[in-house]
């Protein structure tokens, strides 16, 4: 397992790949906090005085969950998926038979790309956000606080588990699909707008949903779902999608 | 026509390539009934391999015919509907205990565009467990150093396809299977890789290369299995088959009655023979020709042409893979 984590992280070292996670996942942050606060309002979480709390920069950062939930995704749907377009599948599996292995140790070089960009985009757009939000009138003296800086590990900490859950969704729809374009285009009509059609016509759906999950995990909990229930719901879906992509990988005959 | 028949003698001993000495060794690649289905057609229909170790074998058939598919089985890609297969002497359901003495190049090669030859091979020996060492070992073998650093995309064919060889020698193994090798090769790549092949056959390895086209692996193969349709229709030493090509000696007698005695010549020495035009057809590999002449005028025949007929190494391939019907 550690040599196919080792040899998958000399591919995820492509800059193609490197900057795409990298420019996504930073991207996004840092364009999330700049328009964000544009659209501070005068009632509920987000006002300029909400935002003064200590914890007021996992909340700016939070409503952009879904995109870097979508970057994980399309990242590990295409790490899976263009092994069976390039073929280059047929040549893993002649190195190391052991399918399960071979799966293990990409999944985890992928998580470990995952929640270092999400480390670095937090750590970039920490310093922008405290740049940026005293113009919107927020006072950050508080999120550079011992309590501020808790609720930034542990916002931090929210997220990777969220952007793992949609990167274990991209693995499941890339050994689906076994197609860079379907499983991204799937994710993302998952994510997106089906899940939302879905909570908007069967409100009592948002409890189980994983997307749904993710997204109140890095929040730490909302209105509507509380943090235990979503982490307890996300990791049994998790649990199904570790299973099922396992099973097909093990089972289905390599003919790419 | 389903299995080697006994060649005549003269084909064996005319052999160009030492075979390895009959004993007890095991074969390299052996199976018995070993089937693939695809929804209702079988890709692979009950195929008995046995492929004797340190030969290069071809393992030649039209598009279609399961090369790709076999080939899959034995590297435990694709799972067999039935039958078994043994690679060095371990089942193909413990892929883990052979395929570390395996190397492979299937359906063409294929490698990460946008990594350089030199990374992709990386990606290979990381994972596994090969000495990086080997990286420039094989990139000199197919000659490519000098553009290892390049992103394969840039790569000519030819130059994916040595590419593709290299990385199925990473392991140094003792079994090398490669589909379709020469497809994207030049004369002069064709020539290379054929002088490769005999000198890694030469250190010992076994050497399993498919084909669609006989004439490609002719050459270099000590054996050859011929499939069709999924079913095996020919394999032994190579001699035996191009007994089947060189098969027919045209003969003519200076008196059409000494033909008779010609053919009970031939006969007895184990080939067929026909009539054809004044003409004796006979069976026989070219080899043959002197001591029919020998025995013809020993006889009291005096005989005013033998010549060989020129059936192409092509025809025979498609008289055996046609000459079979489902
Ligand atoms: N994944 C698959 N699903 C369905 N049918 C398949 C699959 N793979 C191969 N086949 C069928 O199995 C048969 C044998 O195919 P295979 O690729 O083994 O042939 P081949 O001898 O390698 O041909 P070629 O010389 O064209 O490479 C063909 O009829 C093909 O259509
Ligand atoms: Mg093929």
């Amino acid at each position: 397992m550690i040599r196919s984590f080792r040899s998958e992280w000399l591919k995820l070292r492509r800059p193609g790949v490197l900057l795409s996670a990298l420019g996504g996942t930073v991207g996004f942050s840092v364009l999330g906090i700049v328009l964000g606060l544009r659209r501070i309002g005068r009632t509920g979480e987000f006002t300029a005085l909400a935002l003064s709390q200590h914890g007021g920069f996992i909340t700016i950062m939070s409503r952009g969950s879904e995109f870097i939930g979508i970057v994980a995704l399309g990242i590990a749907a295409f790490a899976v998926s263009s092994e069976f377009t390039h073929g280059t599948l047929r040549n893993l599996l002649v190195r190391e038979p052991h399918r399960l292995r071979l799966l293990a140790g990409k999944s985890l070089a992928l998580a470990t790309l995952i929640a270092g960009t999400v480390a670095l985009a937090y750590a970039v757009a920490f310093p922008v956000a405290l740049a940026v939000a005293p113009g919107h009138g927020i006072d950050t003296s508080s999120w550079t606080s011992g309590a501020g800086i808790g609720s930034l590990l542990s916002g931090t900490g929210d997220m990777i588990i969220t952007a793992l859950g949609f990167g274990l969704l991209g693995v499941l729809l890339g050994m689906v699909f076994r197609s860079p374009a379907p499983a991204i285009i799937a994710g993302f009509a998952y994510t997106l707008p089906i899940e939302a059609l879905l909570v908007g016509s069967l409100g009592s759906s948002r409890n189980v949903l994983f997307a749904q999950q993710l997204d109140a995990i890095a929040s730490g909990g909302t209105s509507q779902i509380a943090y235990g229930a979503a982490l307890a719901v996300a990791a049994a879906w998790a649990v199904g999608a570790v299973i099922a992509t396992g099973a097909l990988f093990r089972w289905r005959d390599v003919a790419v | 026509m389903t299995s080697s028949s006994p060649a005549p003698v003269e084909s064996s001993a005319t052999a160009s390539r030492p075979m390895p000495a009959p004993g007890p060794r095991r074969p390299a690649i052996r199976s018995t009934g070993l089937t693939k289905h695809y929804g209702a057609r079988a890709a692979v229909d009950g195929i008995d391999l046995e492929i004797p170790d340190g030969v290069i074998a071809g393992f030649v058939g039209p598009n279609g015919s399961g090369k790709t598919t076999t080939i899959r089985m034995l590297l435990a890609l694709v799972s067999p509907s039935a039958g078994e297969a043994e690679v060095l002497g371990t089942s193909i359901r413990n892929p883990g205990d052979y395929l570390p003495r395996v190397g492979a190049l299937i359906e063409g090669p294929a490698f990460y565009p946008t990594l350089s030859g030199r990374r992709n091979l990386e990606v290979l020996t990381t994972l596994g467990g090969i000495p990086r060492s080997r990286v420039e070992e094989v990139l000199d073998l197919v000659e490519l150093r000098e553009r290892a650093g390049d992103h394969v995309r840039t790569y000519s064919m030819g130059m994916k396809q040595r590419l593709g060889i290299a990385a199925a020698m990473l392991p140094n193994p003792e079994v090398l299977i490669l589909d379709e090798p020469a497809n994207g090769l030049d004369p002069a790549g064709i020539l290379e890789m054929r002088r490769l092949l005999s000198r890694l056959r030469d250190q010992g390895i076994t050497i399993f290369i498919s084909s669609h086209l006989l004439s490609e692996v002719e050459q270099v193969a000590d054996w050859i299995l011929v499939l069709k349709d999924g079913r095996l229709l020919f394999q032994g030493p190579t001699a035996d088959l191009l007994s089947r090509r060189h098969g027919r000696l045209l003969v003519a007698a200076e008196h059409e009655a000494g033909l008779t005695t010609v053919a009970t010549i031939a006969e007895v020495a184990g080939f067929k023979v026909a009539r054809v035009n004044g003409h004796l057809e006979v069976d026989a590999p070219a080899s043959f020709a002197a001591q029919l002449n020998r025995q013809a005028m020993a006889a009291g025949v005096t005989l005013v042409e033998i010549s060989r007929s020129h059936a192409s190494l092509e025809e025979t391939f498609l008289d055996l893979t046609n000459g079979e019907t489902r």
